[in-house]
């Protein structure tokens, strides 16, 4: 006989489109990973305004907790109190996010999600837009050339390539930004593609990235060259962002001295 | 004391010893073990403390705790080895003497058996240790295993130290610190036995799926129990 489950509790279950984990393991294996935690909760407002957003980190015994504000008012940790620290393998980390709250009856759970497994670096949205390539660059450590279907990033094979470098998040998060501008640049200034051409490898960066992720409007008529390049800072700057470059250095940088990880 | 590890051997002469002492309560404890060249290594880097009559788990908790930070280093929590060692170090303690004679239990309690997922947690040493260290910011959440004797798993930290959501949940031993313990013994209360621990347990799973335990504080969260608790929270 099956047994069907009802929630008496009205508590919403949070489903990876409303909270998804993106974690970022230790460059060349030191320190510890941290992770992201991309909340949209809008589903729950302005009912639960109010309610504590918790992300829990667990494995077996270890678990880490984490505030990210309320529902309302949603408040991202800097990524250097985002540590995986208690755990010994930041690949067996599992997360659960909790809606408390704390206002009618404090405490109870207006909605949860649970046994949500990260997603790597890897399985970030740009990689796929993206394509590296070990390369001899006499002297540089990367660069970027263009074929029907996109970038493509080389690395210096010499400096520890693809594998290496290219994984490095760091290297990422300085390179990231300059590959959108070159590319952006090299389809809408350079080749002056039509804004809607859907033939041209720019109209997956703008459908499948640019336009969902980061929210932008669809570039200027070819003619109004000026506007493009506005459009194109805002456009680096909104992916900036959106993925907290700068924060990727600063998650490691040398802290005050008595400040606590 | 310098501590050390058992490697195979020692482990299996051990053994071989709880085994003799079940058939033989008066078998004298092989205290040669621990220094065996042959059965031993020195842990890497060395811990060295002196032991001392625990009265409670706790107190062993700090002893062992407190020498690891001495020793700049941590006591090695997954070395069955190490902790079987110990177990023999403490055997007065965790096995102790009654009118001269010993009555062991089963090994999983003076052997750690990290492999089997039924008796990994049944350690004498090594449970309340791992539960120390997870609430090591305030262990006193825990005082109701911890404020425990050595020599007794209990049917209560048998309940909590199984189930992980449990264990390392904050809210949930802070909240069977509030219904089992006596706050002006620090011992657990005198009708803490039999069917509550093992009903709280099984409670403490659902109620997670609806409750965050964690920041509700503990006479709070006990009053969403049902009346069967009701003894409990006076």
């Amino acid at each position: 006989m099956t047994v069907k489950r009802i929630n008496f509790t009205n508590r919403k279950r949070l489903t990876r489109e409303h909270a998804n984990i993106v974690i970022h393991p230790p460059i060349n294996g030191q320190g510890c990973a941290t992770f992201d935690a991309q909340l949209d909760l809008n589903h729950l407002r302005p009912q639960a305004d109010t309610a504590r957003v918790f992300v829990e980190a667990y494995h077996q015994t270890t678990r880490m907790r984490f505030d990210f504000g309320t529902v309302g008012a949603i408040t991202h940790p800097a990524r250097a109190e985002c540590r995986l620290h208690e755990f010994h393998d930041w690949k067996d980390v599992l997360f659960r996010v909790k809606i408390t709250d704390v206002q009618d009856h404090p405490g109870q759970l207006l909605g949860w999600g649970n046994q949500i497994r990260p997603k790597g670096p890897d399985d970030m949205d740009e990689p796929d837009l993206v394509r590296f390539k070990d390369a001899d660059l006499y002297g540089l450590l990367w660069d970027i050339e263009y074929d029907d279907h996109g970038p493509v990033v080389l690395i210096e094979l010499n400096a520890g390539g693809v594998q290496h470098v290219g994984r490095d998040d760091r290297f990422r998060a300085a390179v990231f930004p300059e590959v959108l501008r070159r590319t952006l640049v090299k389809a809408l200034v350079e080749d002056e593609i039509a804004h809607d051409d859907v033939d041209h490898w720019f109209a997956l960066w703008f459908e499948g990235f640019l336009k969902p992720k980061l929210g932008l409007p669809a570039p200027p008529p070819a003619e109004d060259i000026t506007r493009r390049r506005d459009w194109i800072d805002n456009a680096v700057k909104a992916f900036a962002r959106h993925f907290r470059i700068a924060e990727f250095w600063s998650a490691d940088a040398p802290r005050p001295a008595g400040e606590e990880a | 004391m310098l501590f050390r590890r058992f490697n195979d051997k020692g482990v299996q002469a051990f053994a071989a010893y709880l085994d003799a002492l079940r058939a033989d309560p008066k078998a004298p404890v092989p205290t040669d073990l621990l220094t065996n060249p042959r059965l031993t290594h020195p842990l890497d880097p060395p811990i060295d403390a002196e032991p001392q009559p625990f009265n409670t788990r706790m107190d062993f908790c700090r002893w062992l705790h407190d020498a690891a930070e001495a020793a700049g280093t941590e006591a090695p929590r997954r070395d069955a080895g190490f902790w079987a060692w110990l177990t023999l170090a403490l055997f007065d303690q965790v096995c102790p003497e009654n009118g001269g004679k010993r009555k062991p239990g089963e090994l999983a309690r003076y052997v750690p058996m990290y492999d089997d997922w039924k008796r990994r947690y049944r350690h004498l040493l090594a449970t309340p240790y791992n539960i120390f260290l997870i609430h090591e910011d305030d262990p006193v959440r825990a005082a109701f295993i911890l404020n425990t004797p050595l020599n007794v798993l209990g049917e209560i930290t048998e309940q909590f130290a199984s189930r992980q959501e449990l264990i390392s949940c904050p809210g949930t031993m802070a909240l069977a610190t509030h219904l089992f313990v006596d706050p002006s013994t620090n011992r657990l209360k005198a009708k803490v036995s039999g069917n509550a621990p093992r009903r709280l347990g099984k409670l403490l799973n659902q109620y997670q799926r609806t409750w965050d335990i964690t920041i509700m504080e503990p006479p709070v969260a006990a009053a969403i129990l049902p009346r069967e608790f009701d003894r409990f929270r006076k």
